[in-house]
């Protein structure tokens, strides 16, 4: 598993199937993820479901993450809106 | 019509048809039988913020909550070993809450906890919580050997369709997520009742694992058999302690309460509460008072905790125990408080 900060518009060019979480920021504008794809175009890239958690969560816009919420908030393709 | 103030020595049988008399306006009728009303004053509720602590990152504080237990920084008796649930046995908890978190908290909500006394985390643990970020509210139990080993199951408001719709007309949210500006389904003063209840099987299948907001039941969760992670074994010999308005153990900085954010009776039943139980204590959105039998409420001895919050204990910064005794006052943190409304 990989985990990234990416833009929206890089979110909105990605293929879904692999996503596993998903999380907004405040105005959606930036959005955290754990994918099994590799993403070259990305603000930041983690090794880590902690490593991401850790630095979504210092980022305000982001209203906190918890690592725990990587693994069990999961992204479905079908459900998101 | 004039209002009737006594009917004496009139048989049952005799009496065809009462029409245009409000309840209110009659003060007895000898040799009857009366049912009262299943509804009492109720005019308290816990108020809170969201859960904050300093920075981020996790603490052992509770922020904004209120907690029954002898927690480290709360004071307080042991919850009874009644509280001691496995994945085994069959509970259900309902309480009351009036959203005030705004519509762009992008957060969890964290309703309720309950986990093992004085530990962190997800150990002999129940949760509810609603997911802000994506419309849910998520039922959870498990425990922690080392790694979390949990079932649990969500529902989600904003899909019209297939297994989805039940919820969806049960919360009566729309397409709008669920906040102080769209609080959907409402009972009296703007508060929703929200009742999950478990049944004696290790599953967060919807057949043993239910939601319901208000008197409505949400149907199918989202995984049709739940979702598992591990082998779940709870511990029946570790005390329990609980938190409500916020997360087990842990105190995580957030943002966002419009309005104060309001709870109120907060119960636990050591039984899996029927559908018919749930519409009665529902009571058409009045609050009423759960240590009676009323109507399909017939599970008033399964009461294991009660917490109404109509009075303060302790130097005003208590909340009230169950009627009874014996079950744990639950203490105030942060900037909670009781509120009159």
């Amino acid at each position: 598993m990989k985990y990234y900060h990416i833009t929206y518009s890089s979110w909105e060019s990605l293929n879904k199937d692999n996503i596993t979480f998903r999380k907004y920021n405040a105005d959606k504008s930036e959005v955290a993820i754990a994918t099994t794809d590799t993403i070259s175009n990305n603000i930041s890239s983690y090794n880590t479901a902690a490593e991401l958690a850790e630095a979504i969560d210092a980022i305000e816009d982001f209203n906190g993450l918890e690592e725990w919420e990587i693994y069990e908030i999961l992204y479905y393709q079908e459900i998101d809106d | 019509m004039a209002d009737i103030s006594k009917i004496i020595n009139v048989a049952a049988a005799n009496i065809g048809k009462v029409v245009g008399v409000a309840k209110a306006s009659i003060s007895k009728v000898a040799g009857q039988v009366m049912v009262a009303a299943a509804s009492f004053t109720n005019i308290k509720a816990l108020s809170h913020g969201l859960t904050e602590v300093s920075s981020g990152g996790y603490s052992t504080n509770k922020g904004d909550s209120v907690v029954a237990g002898n927690r480290s920084n709360a004071g307080g008796a042991d919850l009874p070993t009644s509280f001691n649930f496995t994945q085994d046995t069959a509970w259900s908890v309902s309480f009351w809450v009036r959203a005030g978190w705004s519509s762009s908290l992008n957060t969890n909500i964290h309703l309720m906890a309950i986990n093992e006394e004085n530990n962190g985390g997800t150990h002999n643990y129940f949760r509810i919580y609603y997911n802000e970020s994506n419309n849910r509210i998520y039922a959870q139990y498990g425990d922690n050997d080392g790694a979390h080993r949990y079932k649990q199951n969500f529902w989600l408001f904003h899909s019209n369709s297939g297994n989805y719709a039940a919820a969806y007309a049960a919360a009566g949210l729309g397409s709008s997520y669920w906040s102080a500006s769209n609080r959907g389904n409402v009972g009296d003063d703007n508060f929703t009742m929200i009742t999950v209840t478990k049944g004696a099987s290790n599953s967060a299948a919807s057949s043993n694992l239910k939601l319901y907001w208000n008197a409505v039941d949400c149907g199918v969760g989202f995984y049709s058999s739940g979702q598992s992670s591990g082998t779940v074994s709870m511990d029946a010999n570790q005390i329990r302690q609980m938190i409500v308005g916020g997360n087990l153990n842990v105190g995580r900085k957030k943002h966002g309460n419009s309005t104060a954010t309001l709870y109120n009776d907060f119960s636990w039943w050591d039984t899996e509460l029927d559908s018919a139980a749930v519409t009665a204590i529902y009571n058409s959105g009045a609050p009423m008072d759960l240590t009676d039998d009323s109507g399909n409420y017939d599970n008033s001895s399964d009461l294991i905790g009660y917490w109404q919050w109509e009075d303060t204990v302790g130097d005003g910064v208590g909340a009230s125990t169950v009627p009874g005794g014996g079950v744990a006052d639950m203490y105030i943190n942060g900037n909670s408080d009781i509120e009159e409304f």
